[in-house]
């Protein structure tokens, strides 16, 4: 890879990190569990 | 470009990655708290059998619920980031049946590369589009506007998703008989969708994944920043083109980019192409820069 492309790659990780760890903080990770769990769409 | 005739070639360690991942990606198998995680891989979301979320039907419930799924998209972000489309190749269920699927002696074509298109459209209309402007922010137990059914599951995705009709649908009907006597026009159009999916992937290999997968074109939109990439050198080449052959999704075409490093949003990193390259050294993959995986030169045509 060259050095450009690893930062633009460095850069994406953290601005998705930071999206992951912002929807953490809001509980979206339970929102995924229950909705995973509780629907069943075989109808 | 050549045209030149597909073959499968040499499966390598991913055959058995793969079937790992359907163990553990099925509550048929085993169950865990994996529910909280959305691993790239196309596995049936609603129902109890999965062991693990599955993107798409998140997005679906986060656009119904008109909720931004920054935490979905920062997961899939960041795997897309490190490894690319690898778990299509490697880890997603429905890829696995695919390959089999296409192991079947038949009549075989390849799909335009147009049709590529199509899986970007229904990631936009299907999984985020139509669930975002019918749903009026409601989730459970509002009225579907198409249907008209008071399910609660307004999942669009769900109404054509094959991997939820097999692995959930098509084992609870065939369990029970009372299931099946509530089975509506809704349920067979499904495993008519199903079928004809699965026909397609017999005849064109990988279809569903280049064509239809809205999760990979979610992926693809990642993949060609991935640090995880093909590599092939340009002086150990001899433009064979075995590795265009064995390319399950036709990610590889010549002129190999001038042979740098390459990266595109169809290659699913299967590494078939490393494993069958006939020369030595002259195709690797890299992961940040070190080579996890190059070609060793056994396999000859």
């Amino acid at each position: 890879m060259s050095k450009r492309a690893w930062i633009v790659a460095a850069m994406l990780a953290l601005l998705f990190a930071g999206l992951m760890a912002f929807g953490l903080s809001r509980g979206d990770a339970g929102y995924v569990r229950q909705n995973a769990s509780e629907n069943f769409c075989f109808s | 470009m050549k045209s030149v005739r597909p073959e499968i070639g040499k499966w390598g360690r991913r055959f058995p990655a793969q079937i790992l991942s359907l163990v553990a990606f099925n509550g048929y198998f085993w169950r865990g708290p994996g529910k909280w995680f959305c691993v790239p891989v196309l596995n049936c979301y609603a129902c109890p059998v999965g062991t693990i979320s599955c993107p798409i039907g998140s997005l679906t419930a986060f656009a119904l619920a008109r909720r931004i799924p920054f935490y979905v998209l920062g997961f899939l972000g960041v795997i897309g980031v490190a490894v690319g489309r690898a778990f299509c190749g490697w880890a997603c269920p429905f890829g696995l049946l695919q390959d089999l699927l296409y192991r079947i002696r038949s009549f075989k074509f390849r799909l335009p590369r147009a049709a590529n298109a199509l899986k970007y459209a229904l990631l936009v209309v299907l999984v985020l589009g139509l669930p975002l402007i019918l749903s009026g922010g409601k989730r459970a137990g509002s009225e579907d506007r198409i249907t008209g059914e008071q399910s609660g599951a307004l999942d669009y995705c769900s109404l054509v998703c094959p991997a939820g009709t097999l692995e959930g649908g098509v084992p609870v009907l065939a369990a029970s008989a009372e299931v099946r006597a509530q089975a509506t026009w809704r349920t067979w159009s499904k495993i008519g969708i199903a079928v004809g999916i699965l026909g397609l992937t017999v005849l064109a290999r990988r279809s569903f994944c280049r064509a239809l997968c809205p999760l990979g074109a979610l992926m693809a939109l990642t993949s060609r920043v991935s640090m995880m990439q093909l590599h092939t050198e340009d002086k150990l080449c001899t433009r064979c083109q075995r590795c265009v052959k064995v390319c399950p999704t036709y990610a590889r075409h010549l002129p190999f980019k001038e042979f740098k490093t390459e990266a595109t949003a169809e290659c699913v990193l299967c590494l078939d192409c490393v494993r069958n390259c006939p020369e030595k050294g002259a195709l690797s993959a890299r992961l940040c820069g070190k080579t996890i995986s190059v070609s060793e030169g056994r396999i000859r045509e």
